[in-house]
């Protein structure tokens, strides 16, 4: 449904974006993850057709973004990152407003407008002028209005900015039910539970250049530079401490970590881990506890993109 | 480029994006801007153009022959205008007559620029213009005070003066302003252009009596008219077309002049004779005389008329009955010298007039009355005047001029003739409102075409509210509008806020 | 065509729902009213009303200090506004084609503009509810001819208001090129050769002194307005469009 193809941008010197990949299928949630000025927003610009790519394409339910522009645009709707209305416009006129511009009667845009407006919550601020709406009011008819024209893809920029939790929760469950029904979403966050509780596949970008892209599991697995080990001991942590690094631990060149009785192991490699247990065994010290942490997504980000921006 | 609200990628050599992006706007811009200047000179052309005056009398564009006029004068041809109001009397009392002449003549200037294309260069100086260019013009065209239009051509200038262009009143002593009352931008401007491409004037022979005073614009005016006015004392070898004008005679000719002049009517060269009412005797029965082959006579007495009072009765009884308000409908709506005229809807003056009648004639001759009173008219015995018709007084119609011509007219002999009774045309007082009539009568005998030139009326339509219905308009103007703008601002403000 | 029409309706709303729109209104019917007043007790005027037209339309103030001003006045809230609010991204990326936004934003001010000039009627309308004797073919013609001339200081409003979201460069910019429209010409008409030609070709207080406001319709006076205007927006569709031709 959204397809990117070698995405490049260029401000001027600046490379906002390098050879940037991706799709999202319908009924899929795409998180897009990045530090800022990674390109998330200039990625989402591009396939809204707000911007042009200096190279590669881009393609909305099959339409070329470039030479199919009101076709893909019509396929799309799009939350901006902070989102902004026409201030002296009410909310239903605005959404009213908003749905004719993407093709509706008049009668349909009212009938539009009232649905979402009822399912975002916002039956009660029809007649509120846009300027006196909170943030996270704004938010959701910035929402609203991307999902008026009924879409087939969704493009959310940092959805849940000024959202307090109990929008948030309805907001992933909004999500989820639109994914459900064959819409492909694509959004950007900086809110990393918000992203492993959402998405279904994640994309990393750094500096313009995709870092990661899959399933959370998938990265798991094939980033596990921060899996880590968590032992606990009766007695002799520091004993303990000491056999671990020597040279025939399976685990001597990772760090260690000692807390009282308890020791974390960070494991480079699944074979570390694998070889610790017999290695513990043979050590004949009494092991309260072993338990292997997998990494979470803020993990995975830390450590793909830290290590660049120490460089 | 592509089509509009398609977005396309444009990549051109190995410029970095900001200078392609101001390339690329810049040819677009430049292409815009190219066709817009392309467009407006293809409906700048004069071929191109079309003007639809639709103002109450039309008269915001040059007459066909004026403009015919212009065009036809060789390329680098200037027009130069002087728009200062530099007559104190026409400024005095509040008058309108500078902004309303200023108007009207930058209007017709544009015009002429217009439809002339690149023949004539028009310039326009006023106060706006810088004053080191407006003196120089002025020193290059040796300009005097209130000269107002200079038509240049090949090293020829006509000089067009306020007067020659307007016809104004003076501003009076209670307090009224001077006033515009007729214009001629039109013919002046044509006369000028027609004179500037002419090669050959016509002359006016003008056997002027030393006791009849001519008005010292008479032969400027004659002049604008495409003539060369010429005093003589006997009559030179003339062209096609001259004329022999007598403003009026006290005295018999000399025998000599007076063959030659007899000569030149019974040759049928064209001729207008003025007699007053106090004209001798013997001058009237030696012109009757020499009219006879034409058909009409010049008789007896002052023609007077009774005079219309403010309660509208008509009086008699007082000398004005010999001022006579000559109408529209009192000219020959049929005869081409006067045909022109009638649709003017303004009065000429005639004073001091001598009826004429028909009397004898040859079958050589058409004559036909130009002038005539209205039916309460009456001819006054100059030496006994009362003013008033008595019982022994010629009653009704009068005819007051005449015309004949050749009835197969050969050559430049074409026996065209306009007799009038009174000469009081041609003197100071008057003759700034005969103007329109005299040029159309010499054109007439000039070149025996319609009289097309003249006067134009200038329709000032006063608007003199009271002070309170003033201050009721500025109130409104100034504090009702905008005061109910502002409320609804408010309305607007508070309804929105809400 | 349909949104168009939602745009158009919006932009018409909006301007006619901002109570700073109806404050430059109000300026606009109070400066007028005080002009108005100030030519009818010109005595010149007094004397003959078939001067007023002219005097207003032609010469005055109006044309030279309010019908450059104002509207990009009005018009800065069209493009710079949206643009300093952020409200314009969610409109450029709408499934609507950009010139039909030129055309909408256009459109809108146009439609307002012309409640200006029905304060500026009502002025006339108060002159014949009083026996004044108007002409109104030169009536006519200083309105056609007022209209025209801010049908093109909106469209160079509108493009000025397309660089960029700073609202004095919007106001500004317009009013400069309103102003060197209406001044260039007058500077160099009396210069020799093509370029006082080109001058008095393009001669706008011309056009309204001695054409529209005497009742006077010259072809080339009707088409030199709209093709301007044209071109205007043709360079505001450019800088819009301008955006997505280089990356």
């Amino acid at each position: 449904m959204i397809r990117a193809e070698k995405l490049t941008k260029k401000y001027g010197p600046i490379q906002a974006l390098s050879e940037v990949s991706f799709q999202v299928s319908p009924g899929e949630i795409l998180g897009f993850l990045g530090p800022n000025g990674a390109g998330k927003s200039t990625a989402i610009k591009i396939l809204c057709s707000y911007l042009p790519p200096t190279s590669g394409h881009a393609q909305i339910d099959g339409m070329d973004i470039l030479d199919h522009s009101l076709k893909a645009r019509k396929s799309v709707g799009y939350l901006p990152e902070n989102f902004q209305a026409p201030p002296e416009l009410r909310v239903f006129e605005y959404l009213q407003f908003r749905s004719c511009l993407k093709g509706a009667t008049r009668k349909e845009a009212r009938r539009n407008a009232g649905y979402w407006l009822e399912r975002l919550d916002l039956a009660d601020r029809v007649q509120q002028p846009i300027a006196s709406l909170s943030k996270g009011l704004k938010q959701r008819v910035g929402l609203a209005d991307a999902l008026l024209a009924d879409p087939k893809a969704l493009l959310l920029d940092e959805p849940f900015g000024g959202l307090d939790p109990l929008q948030r929760d309805d907001f992933r469950t909004l999500l989820k039910e639109l994914a459900r029904k064959g819409k492909a979403i694509l959004f950007s966050s900086h809110v990393l539970p918000e992203v492993e509780n959402l998405a279904d596949r994640v994309h990393v970008l750094h500096q313009g250049v995709t870092q990661a892209d899959g399933s959370l599991a998938e990265l798991s697995r094939k980033h596990q530079a921060n899996a880590s080990v968590l032992l606990r001991v009766a007695s002799q942590a520091g004993n303990l401490l000491h056999q671990l690094k020597q040279e025939q631990s399976p685990v001597h060149a990772c760090a260690i970590h000692q807390k009282g009785n308890t020791l974390t192991i960070q494991t480079p490699s699944f074979e570390a881990r694998k070889k610790l247990l017999p290695f513990l065994a043979e050590s004949e010290i009494e092991l309260e506890m072993f338990h292997l942490l997998q990494p979470t997504l803020e993990d995975l980000f830390r450590d793909l993109v830290q290590p660049k921006e120490n460089q | 480029m592509a089509h509009m609200g398609t977005p396309c990628v444009t990549k051109v050599g190995t410029m970095n994006s900001r200078a392609r992006l101001s390339l690329l706007l810049c040819l677009a811009s430049f292409a815009g801007v190219l066709l817009t200047g392309l467009l407006l000179a293809f409906f700048a052309q004069p071929s191109h153009r079309v003007r639809w005056d639709l103002s109450n009398h039309s008269t915001q564009t040059l007459s066909e022959r004026t403009t015919r006029a212009l065009t036809a004068l060789p390329a680098e041809s200037r027009l130069t205008g002087f728009f200062f109001q530099e007559e104190e009397h026409l400024l005095r009392n509040g008058a309108a007559v500078y902004p309303q002449a200023f108007s009207r003549l930058r209007t017709l200037l544009e015009d002429a620029r217009i439809q002339t294309g690149s023949n004539l260069t028009v310039l326009q100086l006023d106060e706006t213009t810088d004053m080191i260019q407006v003196e120089a013009e002025a020193v290059r065209l040796q300009r005097e005070p209130g000269e107002i239009l200079f038509l240049e051509s090949k090293g020829k200038i006509q000089r067009l003066s306020f007067p020659d262009l307007f016809v104004t009143t003076d501003p009076t002593a209670d307090g009224q302003p001077a006033r515009i009352r007729q214009e001629q931008v039109d013919t002046s401007l044509g006369n000028a252009a027609t004179l500037l491409i002419q090669e050959h004037f016509p002359h006016i022979w003008i056997i002027q009596d030393p006791t009849v005073p001519l008005s010292r614009d008479l032969f400027p005016f004659l002049e604008g008219q495409g003539f060369s006015p010429q005093t003589v004392q006997s009559l030179p070898s003339h062209q096609e077309g001259d004329l022999l004008l007598i403003p009026g005679q006290w005295k018999p000719f000399l025998p000599s002049l007076a063959a030659e002049v007899s000569q030149w009517v019974a040759d049928g060269h064209p001729t207008w004779i003025s007699l007053g009412f106090n004209a001798p005797p013997g001058v009237i029965s030696w012109w009757n005389e020499v009219l006879l082959p034409q058909g009409f006579a010049f008789l007896d007495g002052l023609v007077c008329e009774p005079i219309s009072t403010s309660t509208g009765s008509a009086a008699v009884g007082t000398p004005d009955c010999g001022r006579l308000e000559i109408r529209p409908q009192s000219l020959s709506a049929q005869h081409p010298a006067t045909r022109f005229l009638t649709s003017r809807s303004r009065s000429y003056l005639f004073a001091g007039v001598r009826p004429l009648d028909f009397r004898g004639g040859s079958n050589d001759y058409t004559r036909a009355p130009l002038v005539r009173t209205r039916t309460n008219a009456w001819v006054e015995n100059p030496e006994h005047p009362d003013f008033q018709p008595s019982g022994h007084e010629a009653k009704g119609v009068q005819n007051l001029a005449m015309a004949a011509n050749r009835w197969n007219p050969n050559g430049n002999a074409p026996g065209r003739l306009i007799a009038i009774g009174t000469t009081l045309l041609f003197q100071q007082d008057h003759f700034p409102f005969s103007k329109d009539f005299l040029a159309a009568t010499f054109r007439w005998l000039a070149k025996g075409k319609e009289g097309d030139v003249g006067l134009v009326p200038l329709h000032s339509i006063p608007f003199r509210p009271s002070r309170k219905e003033k201050v009721r308009m500025a109130n409104i103007a100034i504090l009702g509008i905008p005061g109910f703008t502002f409320l609804f601002a408010l309305v607007i403000f508070f309804r929105r806020r809400r | 065509m349909r949104a168009f029409a939602a745009l158009l309706r919006k932009e018409v709303f909006s301007l006619f729902v901002s109570p700073y729109i109806y404050l430059l209104l109000g300026t606009w019917f109070l400066l007028n009213g005080l002009f108005f007043s100030f030519i009818l007790g010109y005595p010149a005027v007094e004397q003959d009303l078939t001067l007023f037209p002219q005097f207003l339309f032609g010469s005055g103030l109006l044309v030279w200090l309010l019908l450059p001003a104002f509207p990009p006045l009005l018009t800065l809230k069209l493009f710079a506004e949206e643009q300093r609010t952020g409200t314009l991204e969610p409109l450029l990326s709408a499934p609507i084609r950009d010139v039909a936004i030129v055309a909408a934003k256009y459109c809108a001010a146009w439609l307002f503009f012309f409640t200006f000039w029905i304060g500026v009627l009502l002025l006339f309308l108060l002159l014949e509810f009083h026996q004044a004797p108007l002409d109104w073919a030169r009536v006519g013609g200083g309105f056609l001819g007022a209209i025209s001339a801010s049908s093109l200081f909106l469209a160079t409003g509108l493009w000025a208001s397309s660089w960029g979201g700073n609202l004095i460069l919007a106001a500004g910019g317009g009013a400069c090129i309103n102003f060197l429209l209406l001044f260039l010409p007058v500077l160099f008409e009396n210069s020799p050769g093509r370029v006082g030609a080109l001058a008095k070709s393009l001669h706008i207080p011309n056009m309204l002194d001695r054409a529209f406001a005497v009742g006077l319709f010259d072809s080339y006076a009707l088409l030199f307005f709209p093709i301007m205007t044209l071109l205007f927006l043709w360079l505001t569709w450019v800088r819009l469009v301008s955006r997505r031709w280089v990356p």
